[in-house]
């Protein structure tokens, strides 16, 4: 075989090519072994904390590796999560680490907006901020300083109370999640607290609307109710589900009822007029601890009709069914199925709270579990209290009224009211704004009034760890730590029927420069001097936590969280009367306490009345003397247990489709979606990775010509945005099921809450989430 | 002899998905940009499978949480052409990265579809590293990968139990999956050792298998939902 | 049909296009292969791994025999981490804050140290990226000498340029085999 010159040349030279190719892949190719081990010696560790993505609260265990945390579990120990953590709280390695995130103070040197910021130093920052409030104080107007804070239960928004008392501004503003729930016990029990559901004991659990698998107050508490995790008994409960679309928690639960929007609580009477009809409630308990179930006359003498007449004169099940679109025999079957039941709950989801009707509508649903007298009962309603923590100082109330309107008997929305009186310079004049955990522009239904009352306040300071909407219109920019990085108290939510105190311990170092919040505060207190100092003299905020505990250790009552054995024996114990201390010292429990992860009593007194009802009478009131006041006055003729259901609403040529906005669990309301895991799958029932979505049915799609993941405009009269239309038979034809909180791969937000139609509950202020229609449009 | 094997008891499984995160955070998976994970090339080794049916109000539904089911006769191994799929000991089915050369007949063999194709080599900031963990390899572009039951928690759970000077016991090892389920769904463990929870589930009369019919003898098992 | 171009080449050539270019491409390997085998070690010596050089001509022999340091005094982890650990300027620090011995290097290790340079190590024995490997498992729990894979650094005088063993995977697995451990490929490829 001959050879040419040429030949030789260009394989020579491509045999050498080849070979410095491989090179150039490290000789060997490999699998990059991340990350590059060099001399870290893997040294790991695993610490309890809790965690603070969600208002849930679960227990964790941090899995760290020289100092990185790369794992996130539960803590067994934990009396309400059990060892068990959502997809969400699992990911949070992610948000940790992620590349965006901001470790130390900006200052903003361009315009607002403009995203020209100058890193500052810590002591810099913090100085910037207390002589700005000391000037505003020193100037006589302390009322100008006004807090909005998302949600932080516990020592961070009693610092934060503290701080606004003592410095003189009355402007706490919420900014989380109102359920109304808390109105309908303060009403019906003169309890104004959010009930709690004891789903650990239930046997059946009737829930309206209530997203208990996604987007809960806890829904590693309703995963741990319905299945038990850890007892093999197979006794467990019955979940039937009532919804406007087929959700995670309907597709999971043993029955699942669909009902019209808004017609949640017309069921409910239904499913009461078979109870009374058939004498299935407990006649008993309404008898001895009710009131208004029977015809009644008040103080002045007059005839108010009662529950009994109501329900019987206007929910026949024919009348019913017509209207909620729910078989007679499944409302049959459902009364049956409260009655057979021992230990049965009724939930009152946001569904029904968030609707033109919300509060009348919470009241009937929640009537079901007075006539099955499952308050304060094992398995049903409870009334929990909060952990005996020391109090953060001496209270301190500012007599000044907050700034924004308050509806009769809501929550309403403070932040949007504040931003409503701010942009049209109603009030005293917001001089500084503080945002913790809040981004308006984001989470809002009305982010252009926030722009309105942003643009005339002089100094807005962000305490957020990444640069949102909001933080991007600020002056200063003061990051807290990560939740991983820090301390603090997580106490368990309402819903949970037993006070859990969960400690939040730093996992891994914080970034140098980083700054607690709790610390800076304390800081800027200690800056301010005066009343403001003295209401809060603690060096740091690890030094007020334990100040706090010292509240548990002295109670005498509870237990540091123990394993399922360690709890029985607590209970039984205290049953009895017994409570012997674990430690004789404070500082070996404190220690303890921050190993297990906190404090718990799972003791419940199911014979005191106060936990029934907190009423002039002593009873519950099913028709609260308050409500038919104000209703008589302004209630544009409304009565409870009458008009209960929305209004008749039908969509238009303009706007054909109802909108019905739900929260995605693995995402809360505004935030960035941070976590690539989550982003990639934020949803199992739905193949939608990266991009938001809207859900409607195939016919529907079909008679607009929307093939599944066509990307569209979803609009309505007051807005629209892009998101990909998904075929699913889930959902009710002539309906728009949009998931709220995603964001697309460019951070674009995705809000359905921006194209509401503003109609609201007078009684409650709270937004109807079902009342707008809207339109698809190719994009 | 000792057959790792897993009982997911859809009767518990709520479809909360922290398995499957639980699982990339466990086992380094990265996403993959939009565009693809469209095309279905997104990875996931746990993954809860759905399939609703049924017209307006009257779907139903099951969720399957899908791993790896380890066969005891995968199809996968006999058609890598360089033994890069094996099954050892104790019923494990292990994928070799090193070996692998990307043909994806494993992938095309397999009746669960549980092996995913690196489409892409991972992306991870310098910042995101660090949550890596560094029991498991980052997986390069052009290999297959799959669910491995967390063997590298097996190797260090026996390792814990020998310095301790004791027998290898049930909850040592547990993937995580199972680990983080906040129902119990996910039960794990010696489908041959009487005193693990497996063993006994699995002869439950709920029990059963995807795909039986096909031989693969899954190690899988699932019990039935009861309503 | 379009008119092939003739293959280059003697009378051979006369073929269809295809089957020529087919002969073509059989050259080429047939020169290509021998060629390789050729370059091959050439090469492999030529981009062999660099040279490793110390900050500090280290005597390992002066620290483990005249003052009878046992190895775990520097390499802390050597027992309970994936890594042994290198020892940083602090704990080179203990004794050198203060002048130690006569020699050259001793006296720049203590000039380092009062000017607060750090100290950093370069690690000379390396494992390819795929094995997992723990130095707890097989110092901590399987107590081997680290002769078996280190060779006689500990009695160096001299940062040695190269590693002293070359670790190839037979040597592993003989080993494994010898002992009764497991050669399960997951083992250490995962």
């Amino acid at each position: 075989m001959s050879v040419t010159r040429r030949e030789f040349v260009w394989t020579a030279g491509a045999a050498a090519a080849a070979l410095a190719f491989q090179r150039g892949q490290d000789i060997f190719w490999t699998p990059p072994q991340l990350p590059d081990a060099g001399w870290d010696p893997g040294i790991e560790s695993r610490l309890t904390s809790t965690c603070l993505l969600c208002p849930a609260r679960c227990g964790l265990q941090g899995r760290t590796v020289d100092g990185r945390l790369v794992r996130i579990a539960g803590n067994r120990l934990h009396p309400m999560s059990k060892g068990g953590v959502c997809a969400r709280g699992v990911a949070g390695v992610q948000m940790l680490y992620h590349p965006e995130r901001i470790a130390t103070p900006l200052q903003r040197i361009g315009p607002r907006g403009s995203g020209q910021w100058e890193a500052v130093e810590p002591e810099a920052a913090l100085t910037l901020l207390a002589d700005r409030l000391a000037a505003l104080r020193d100037a006589g107007r302390p009322e100008g300083l006004a807090l909005l804070a998302g949600y932080c239960a516990g020592t961070m928004q009693d610092l934060w109370r503290q701080f606004l008392a003592t410095y003189g501004s009355p402007n706490y503003i919420a900014d989380d999640y109102p359920d109304g729930t808390e109105q309908i016990a303060a009403l019906m029990h003169g309890i104004p607290r959010r009930p709690a559901y004891d789903l650990e004991q239930s046997d059946l659990i009737l829930s309206f609307g209530a997203p208990l698998f996604e987007s809960w107050w806890s829904p590693v508490q309703a995963f741990a109710g319905f299945a038990r995790p850890g007892d093999e008994s197979g006794e467990r409960p019955r979940l039937i589900q009532v919804d406007t679309r087929f959700s995670k928690t309907a597709a999971r639960a043993h029955t699942w009822v669909g009902v019209r929007p808004q017609t949640h609580a017309v069921l409910a009477l239904g499913i009461a007029y078979v109870l009374i009809r058939d004498q299935l409630y407990d006649v008993d308990f309404v008898a001895r601890h009710v009131n208004g179930f029977e015809d009644f006359r008040d103080a002045s003498g007059r005839l108010h009709e009662g529950y009994l007449s109501r329900v019987v004169r206007h929910y026949r099940p024919e009348e019913v069914s017509a209207s909620t679109g729910v078989p007679i025999e499944t409302i049959t079957s459902l009364a049956r199925a409260l009655a057979a039941s021992r230990r049965s709950v009724v939930i009152a989801g946001s569904d029904v709270m968030l609707s033109p009707n919300g509060l009348l509508a919470g009241l009937a649903v929640h009537s079901l579990n007075v006539l099955m007298g499952r308050i304060n009962r094992p398995g049903g309603i409870a009334f929990g209290d909060d952990p005996p923590l020391a109090p953060v100082g001496p209270s301190r109330h500012v007599r000044l009224p907050r700034i924004g309107t308050m509806p009769p008997f809501g929550p309403g929305d403070p932040a949007l009211e504040f931003a409503t009186a701010v942009g049209r310079g109603e009030g005293p004049a917001v001089e500084a704004l503080l945002l913790y955990y809040a981004n308006p522009l984001a989470s809002s239904t009305h982010p252009e009034r926030w722009r309105d009352a942003l643009d005339r306040i002089p100094f807005v300071v962000s305490l957020s760890p990444f640069m949102d909407e909001t933080t991007q219109h600020v002056d200063l920019v003061l990051p807290d730590l990560l939740p991983y990085e820090r301390w603090q108290d997580a106490p368990a939510p309402a819903s949970y029927p037993y006070p859990v105190w969960g400690v939040t311990q730093p996992l891994v170092e914080p970034p140098p420069g980083g700054i607690h919040t709790g610390n800076a505060m304390l800081a800027v207190a200690a800056r301010l001097g005066g009343a403001v100092a003295a209401g809060l003299p603690y060096e740091d905020f690890t030094v007020l936590l334990k100040a706090r505990a010292r509240g548990l250790f002295e109670a005498r009552r509870g237990m540091i969280l123990g394993d399922e054995f360690e709890r029985t024996h607590h209970r039984q114990m205290e049953e009895r009367g017994w409570w012997l201390p674990e430690h004789e010292e404070f500082e070996p429990f404190w220690d303890d306490l921050v190993q297990r992860g906190g404090w718990t009593d799972l003791l419940r007194d199911y014979t005191d009345p106060d936990r029934l009802a907190q009423t002039p009478s002593g009873k519950v009131e099913l028709l609260p003397a308050e409500l038919l006041r104000a209703l008589a006055v302004d209630g544009g003729g409304r009565q409870p247990y009458v008009d209960v259901a929305g209004l008749p609403l039908e969509g238009d040529d303009a706007f054909p489709l109802r909108l019905l906005p739900y929260r995605v669990s693995t995402l809360a309301s505004g935030t960035l979606a941070l976590e690539p895991w989550l982003a990639e799958q934020p949803d199992i029932l739905q193949h939608v990775p990266w991009v938001p979505w809207v859900e409607v049915h195939p016919d529907t799609a079909r008679s607009f010509g929307l093939d599944d993941g066509t990307l569209v405009w979803v609009s309505s009269a007051r807005g629209r945005y892009q998101a990909r239309c998904k075929h699913y038979r889930g959902t009710a034809p002539g309906h728009v099921n949009a998931p709220y909180g995603l964001r697309h791969p460019d951070g674009a937000l995705a809000s359905p809450l921006q194209l509401l139609d503003g109609s609201a509950d007078p009684l409650t202020g709270l937004l109807s989430w079902s009342s707008t229609f809207v339109r698809l449009e190719r994009a | 002899m000792t057959r790792w094997g897993m009982v997911i008891d859809l009767d518990r499984c709520t479809g909360c998905a922290a398995c499957e995160v639980a699982c990339k955070s466990e086992n380094n998976i990265a996403t993959v940009p939009s565009r693809q994970a469209d095309m279905g090339r997104a990875i996931s080794w746990m993954k809860v499978m759905t399939e609703v049916e049924g017209e307006f109000p009257n779907n139903t539904l099951q969720f399957y949480p899908r791993p790896c089911m380890h066969c005891d006769n995968p199809p996968c191994i006999t058609v890598c052409p360089v033994r890069a799929t094996y099954i050892n000991d104790e019923g494990l089915v292990g994928q070799i990265y090193p070996r692998c050369i990307g043909c994806r007949y494993c992938a095309n063999a397999c009746p669960y579809t549980v092996k995913y194709f690196n489409w892409y080599g991972p992306e991870w900031s310098e910042s995101e590293r660090r949550h890596l963990n560094p029991d498991v390899s980052v997986r390069p572009k052009g290999v297959i990968e799959k669910c491995t039951f967390c063997h590298h928690r097996l190797q260090k759970a026996r390792e814990a139990a020998r310095a301790e000077g004791r027998v290898l016991r049930e909850e040592d090892y547990q993937p995580a999956c199972a680990e983080v389920c906040p129902t119990g769904a996910i039960v794990f463990g010696d489908l041959d050792n009487p005193n693990h929870r497996v063993a006994e589930l699995k002869e439950d009369p709920r029990a059963m298998r995807l795909l039986e019919d096909l031989g693969t003898q899954p190690k899988v098992y699932y019990l039935r939902s009861r309503q | 049909m379009i008119e092939q171009p003739l293959p280059p080449g003697g009378p051979g050539a006369r073929m269809t296009g295809v089957s020529g270019a087919r002969s073509r491409v059989w050259r080429y390997v047939g020169v290509g292969l021998p060629l390789l085998g050729l370059l091959v070690p050439v090469l492999l010596v030529a981009v062999r791994r660099p040279a490793v050089s110390q900050p500090i001509e280290f005597n390992h022999l002066k620290h483990t025999k005249d003052l009878q340091l046992d190895c775990q005094f520097c390499h802390e982890y050597v027992t309970s981490g994936a890594h042994s650990g290198l020892p940083a300027a602090d704990k080179c620090g203990i004794c050198h804050q203060v002048p130690q011995g006569e020699s050259a290097e001793a006296a720049r290790v203590t000039e380092l140290l009062t000017r607060g340079d750090p100290l950093q190590f370069n690690k000379l024995f390396r494992l390819a990226d795929h094995v997992f490997y723990t130095h707890s498992r097989h110092v901590g729990i399987a107590k081997l000498e680290c002769e078996r894979c280190h060779g006689g650094i500990a009695t160096t005088e001299r940062p040695p340029k190269r590693p002293l063993v070359t670790i190839t995977m037979d040597y592993c697995i003989s080993c494994h085999r010898e002992t009764g451990q497991s050669v399960d490929c997951v083992t250490c490829h995962r």
